[in-house]
């Protein structure tokens, strides 16, 4: 976690909650010129889903959700969205969770976004709704969601949230600190130059010690670590091996709805829609002959390790891929788990810096000794 | 030839492997262990690429799950690459592979790197025997056969 400025943040009063204390700070931004537009979650007119929303009339931000109880469409892809054609020196505030923070860090290495003018606002996350559940009874969500929130309890919030030990992390420009901090409060915590900025802007001066927001982000993010080895463990014996893999995976209907909703998956043309990977029948017809018989369409298992070895390295877990998997496979718990391994054998942590390169365009003289033989 | 590509196991299983091998060293030191008719045994499956970096994870994936063996990848010595550091990128995508297979249980020993150069056709032939010894040892790939892949 990168640290705060001199460890000091502002205490902002919150006395109707985080959102009502967040879409204030929004507004008041707007109004200073810290910003030309905000792009904020968002309640649907239909109130069953919501989506990030570039808001340029201020009066819309009354029904700004800026913690939303699901993730639908990713922050990262709504940025990119924004900005792929370049800087036009419009200045944005985003408001999204740490993961989606992370992976828009992740695009900026890929040269997928263009942060020159967009200040990122993070908050603690309570974790999110899965959002099939949400879809089937929002108002059930709204209630799940809003105790999540109260109590920090997340045990009704997705698998992936559960195991998340960076939800506290600070990776925004600006980082609300919710968690430890005294009710009716919210922590307002700047990084950077650009967090100094827009502090400035709004009028605020960081006087204000992190350290028992710290402290307790601190302590539930060792309890969520606990949470996240135990259920890596439990999956490790699950998956492991050919048939146990094979089983998990067996509801997949090869519909890449997780590769199209994952932030890191950017690329314009993937291999696995690609005609690379149509054959002949024929040549099905060879490959069932020699087992027996052949699933159709084949390689499903081929896409999700190869996937897995294009992007498994920037992967935030932030469970976008298993919430759009409309049977229900584990996916995002066994990428995080493989990222996992991957991200510590690489000594890399996707989102922790922006300078900081992806570990596969960049290499030491000296290393991975136990690979050569 | 003699070598062991022609022997069937006792359950009759002949190995094969396929073979990456980078076009400016690895190639070329097979192409010296054929000249100088040493033994080099024909379960492997030798493709050329230009450079060992080139092998993408889905390449060494694809051969696996389309029932090879093994896969070995070659390529210049660290520090001699064709291409300056080809192989050092090479060996990262390597050992992500290796990451990716561990990670899910998946016998990481049926993936090799081997460092070969131009001269080292005794070497070259010295890993094809060790490499295609092993997979023996570990037996048939179960994605050969899973009907459910």
């Amino acid at each position: 976690m990168k640290e705060g400025y001199k460890g000091l943040g502002v205490l902002m009063d919150a006395p109707d909650g985080p959102n009502a204390a967040i879409r204030e700070m929004l507004r008041k931004g707007h109004e200073r010129g810290a910003c030309d537009a905000i792009l904020v979650p968002m309640k649907v007119p239909s109130g069953d889903s919501y989506m990030h929303v570039l808001v340029d009339d201020v009066e819309m931000l009354d029904r700004a959700a800026p913690i939303s109880p699901v993730l639908t469409v990713q922050g990262a892809r709504a940025v990119t969205s924004l900005t792929r054609r370049g800087d036009e020196g419009v200045c944005i505030a985003a408001v999204m969770r740490p993961c989606e923070a992370e992976a828009v860090i992740e695009l900026r290495k890929l040269f997928q976004v263009d942060l020159e003018h967009i200040t990122i606002i993070t908050m603690d996350s309570p974790g999110t709704v899965p959002l099939q559940d949400f879809a089937r009874d929002p108002e059930e969500g709204e209630r799940v969601f809003a105790e999540a929130l109260a109590t920090w309890d997340d045990s009704a919030m997705r698998p992936i949230c559960q195991t998340c030990e960076k939800s506290n992390s600070a990776v925004g420009d600006l980082h609300l600190g919710l968690r430890g901090v005294q009710t009716g409060k919210v922590l307002l915590i700047p990084q950077g130059e650009k967090g100094l900025e827009a502090i400035a802007k709004l009028g605020l001066t960081p006087d204000h010690p992190i350290d028992e927001w710290k402290q307790a982000s601190d302590k539930a993010m060792a309890r969520k670590r606990g949470t996240r080895k135990a259920n890596h463990e439990d999956l490790r014996k699950r998956a492991s091996g050919l048939s146990g893999l094979l089983d998990l995976l067996g509801a997949c209907i090869n519909c890449h709805n997780c590769m199209r909703v994952c932030p890191i998956c950017y690329c314009k043309q993937c291999k696995f829609d690609s005609p690379e990977l149509r054959n002949t029948s024929s040549d099905y017809l060879d490959r069932a002959d020699r087992s027996g018989s052949l699933r159709m369409p084949s390689d499903m298992l081929l896409f999700h390790m190869g996937r897995m070895s294009h992007m498994v390295l920037s992967c935030v877990s932030c469970g976008a891929c298993e919430d759009a998997c409309p049977t229900g496979v584990p996916v995002a718990q066994l990428f995080s788990l493989v990222a996992h391994d991957a991200q510590e054998r690489f000594e890399y942590m996707p989102g922790r810096s922006s300078e900081e390169k992806r570990p596969l365009v960049t290499f030491e003289f000296e290393e991975f000794s136990e690979v050569e033989d | 030839m003699t070598s062991s590509d022609a022997k069937a196991d006792s359950q009759g299983f002949r190995p094969r492997v396929v073979g990456f091998l980078c076009n400016w060293c690895s190639y070329a030191g097979a192409d010296l262990a054929g000249t100088s008719r040493l033994d080099v045994p024909a379960a492997i499956s030798p493709i050329r690429v230009m450079c060992s970096s080139r092998v993408d994870p889905v390449l060494i994936m694809t051969a696996l799950m389309r029932g090879a063996d093994g896969v070995l990848v070659t390529g210049c010595h660290p520090g001699d690459c064709h291409y300056d550091k080809g192989n050092y990128f090479a060996r990262r995508r390597f050992a992500l592979t290796d990451q990716i297979l561990t990670s899910l249980g998946l016998e990481p020993e049926r993936v090799r790197l081997s460092w070969v150069s131009a001269s080292e056709g005794p070497r070259y032939a010295e890993v094809v025997n060790e490499f295609i010894e092993e997979i023996r040892e570990l037996g048939p790939n179960p994605m050969r056969t899973n009907r459910s892949l």
